[in-house]
């Protein structure tokens, strides 16, 4: 019996011990497992944190014409995992030898930490780094695929495009409008749909390059161009020199490169006169056979207003005009008003800020009490700060058939145009406008702008820069607002040139009419062919209209 | 009792069959999936380089680049506004001239009538368009002034 049952307890004994081996060895895994599902895994998490991150993919933006403008391409970055890595010192020092401008004493920290499961080594390295990495084979060191926003055109398209983050987010310009309206991916696969912009490429091109011809020329400050659809109110060309390339999102943000057209306010100038007889006309309060006293210099509180070109005779309207008298203008305005003119820049647009697709946009600065002073000097350009960009939108109006239409960066088509369009100028009072700016061309300042067969109608604008508190003489703002072809407008142009310097070819001169006219003059020249302006040699003349020609006699420059 | 040991043997063969069948089904439907999902990250592996290639496309067609390598390989310069013409200002299309068969007749075909009808194409497509044929020593003496080798008043 107990030689019988000694094996027996013994062997029921090694099955019990096994058993509950194998049960500890189950219930290890088994809490592991709960542990490795309920519990967050810290070392990874930066890394899921991170391809998430990648996953933004941003919708490709295109020209009117379909040229590419900004896409995202794919590009590697290296990442490192530390806790799995051999020799941290070793990796650190290879890595910092293929990519010399990378900070070695952060990577050796950062590698040191063997607890840390992921930590950027590089984002968005070229393919060839790329290789040169993955041919070092150390462990610990991987690649992940993100998307990289590239702009091939450079800085061809830079203020009106913005730019990205490194995390692919749109920080400024027409990229931050896209992450407004929800149109770009997050889920990493699905392209959003392409967005067709307003601009032309080769517009733009031919813009830029003739701005910075000038910039030179002239040795001036900065030099900023627009040019517009009259009849759809779409931006064709938004060039802001200087400006930056926006691969290099940093330069962005450097003072000097600031986004002049709808970021800066500027007192216009002359160009502002356009708007005064557009007012004045259009209340019925003036005619343009009217005639004001410009032999001396209007005096009003303890002010005199004097004339650039003083005549010293009493002009007719088209004569105030194209001979861009401040008193003539200042008269007329005068005759509207202080509240008619302030209604009518209201209706314009030109008191409240304009807001556009690009979220960098400024407010006017305009004076707190108006009154009959104002007038006088915002009635040729000085006391009221605007943007270039609402400036241009306004003109528009006065030359388009009367619609004000909010400026765009999106194709859109004269239909769409006219369904958000206000009426604020009676036609009568644009085919007036026409023939004025045309006659500016023709017999005013604005010669230098007249291109043959382009038929271009303009007005000069010198504005006195604000120096230490005072008007100063010889630091101006020039500025020039064109339309072409002016019997029938399709396209406004402003041209913005900052202190440019008299040279010997001006003989001596910064004003208007020998800068920015002729560097718009140059621009027509170029772009019209590209917009499908098409020549007329002999166009019809250019009659004042509802007026019999005799009975209005013109005397140009 | 045999017939029912027939049909369990008929059972078991049909089983092995059909599993056999099902597992190559599956097999196959594995594999047809591998495809699916190798092609599909083929397919979006060349759409990320076409992307690539045209970015790059449109970095090498930049209208300044365009602008620079015009300025200097083609010596061109900006269109003039007046040659820019619609189709009707166009002047009427000339006469067209064959110098080759010019040449020819006059170094060869001395012998030969220059303005034979009707296998010379010349002088068909000079009348199809109502103008007079152009004799022998027209022909010549233009050909000679387009190469530079002095008038034929000189030579004769």
């Amino acid at each position: 019996m107990k030689r019988s049952s000694g094996p027996r307890r013994l062997s029921t004994l090694r099955v019990r011990l096994a058993a509950a081996g194998f049960l500890a060895v189950f219930l290890a895994i088994g809490g592991k497992l709960i542990l490795l599902g309920a519990l967050p895994d810290p070392q990874n998490k930066a890394r899921f944190d991170a391809e998430a991150a990648l996953a933004t993919r941003r919708p490709d933006i295109y020209d009117r014409d379909g040229r590419l403008l900004a896409t995202d391409i794919r590009a590697a970055s290296i990442f490192a995992e530390p806790n799995r890595m051999i020799d941290p010192d070793e990796a650190a020092e290879e890595i910092a030898a293929v990519l010399p401008d990378i900070n070695a004493k952060a990577l050796h920290e950062s590698f040191s930490n063997k607890k840390s499961g992921f930590v950027w080594v590089r984002r968005e390295v070229t393919p060839k780094q790329q290789r040169e990495v993955h041919r070092l084979g150390i462990p610990g060191i991987d690649f992940l695929n993100e998307q990289r926003r590239i702009y091939p055109n450079g800085d061809l398209v830079s203020h009106a495009i913005g730019s990205v983050n490194i995390d692919n987010q749109g920080i400024a310009g027409f990229e931050k409008y896209l992450d407004r309206v929800h149109d770009v991916s997050t889920d990493g696969k699905t392209r959003p749909k392409p967005v067709e912009m307003s601009l032309d490429l080769v517009v733009q091109q031919a813009v830029r390059d003739e701005l910075a011809k000038g910039l030179a020329k002239y040795k001036a400050k900065a030099a900023s161009g627009l040019v517009m659809n009259v009849n759809t109110g779409e931006v064709i060309a938004f060039v802001s020199l200087p400006d930056y390339d926006p691969n290099v999102p940093a330069d962005a943000l450097k003072p000097n490169n600031i986004n002049r057209l709808s970021v800066g306010v500027y007192e216009m100038g002359s160009t502002f006169k356009a708007l005064t007889l557009a007012m004045a006309l259009d209340s019925g309060k003036v005619k343009l056979t009217d005639r004001f006293d410009a032999r001396q210099p209007l005096s009003y509180g303890g002010f005199k207003i004097h004339d650039f070109h003083a005549t010293h005779r009493i002009l007719n309207v088209p004569e105030v005009f194209v001979h861009s008298s401040n008193i003539g203008t200042a008269r007329i305005a005068m005759e509207v008003g202080v509240d008619g003119h302030k209604a009518f820049l209201k209706k314009m647009g030109l008191l409240d800020r304009l807001q556009t697709e690009l979220p960098e946009s400024a407010s006017p600065i305009v004076p707190k009490n108006w009154g009959t002073l104002n007038t006088i000097t915002i009635s040729f350009g000085h006391g009221l700060s605007v943007t270039p960009l609402q400036t241009l939108a306004a003109t528009d109006a006065l030359v388009n058939g009367g619609y004000l239409m909010k400026p765009t960066f999106i194709k859109r088509t004269h239909e769409e145009a006219m369904k958000e369009a206000k009426r604020v100028i009676k036609p009568e009072t644009v085919a007036k406008m026409r023939y004025l700016m045309r006659l500016n061309a023709q017999i005013g300042s604005a010669r230098q702008a007249d291109i043959p067969g382009y038929r271009v109608g303009g007005k000069t604008g010198t504005a006195e820069k604000v120096i230490n508190g005072r008007y100063s003489n010889d630091k101006v703002m020039c500025a020039f607002t064109a339309i072409f072809p002016s019997d029938k407008p399709e396209y406004s142009l402003l041209v913005m040139i900052d202190e440019p310097q008299g040279i010997p070819e001006t003989h001596g001169f910064h004003t208007s009419g020998w800068n920015a006219a002729p560097m718009t003059g140059k621009i027509v020249a170029r772009i019209a062919p590209l917009l499908g302006v098409v020549p007329d040699f002999n166009p019809p003349p250019n009659d004042p209209p509802g007026v019999a020609a005799a009975s209005l006699v013109v005397n140009g420059e | 009792m045999k017939i029912a040991r027939i049909l369990n043997l008929v059972a078991l063969f049909a089983m092995l069959v059909s599993a056999l069948v099902v597992y190559r089904i599956k097999y196959q439907a594995t594999y047809q999936a591998e495809e699916v999902e190798r092609l599909e990250r083929q397919i979006a592996r060349e759409r990320e380089d076409i992307n690539a290639l045209g970015a790059l496309w449109a970095q090498l067609d930049r209208p300044d680049r365009i602008q620079m390598l015009a300025e200097k390989h083609l010596g061109l310069t900006y269109a003039d506004p007046r040659q820019n013409v619609t189709a009707d200002q166009l002047p009427r299309r000339a006469p067209k001239v064959d110098q080759i068969a010019d040449i020819m007749a006059s170094l060869g075909g001395d012998d030969k009538p220059l303005a034979a009808e009707p296998d010379d194409p010349i002088a068909r497509t000079i009348k199809a368009m109502g103008l007079a044929v152009p004799t022998k020593e027209d022909r010549a003496d233009r050909t000679l002034k387009a190469l530079g080798i002095g008038t034929s008043g000189t030579e004769q």
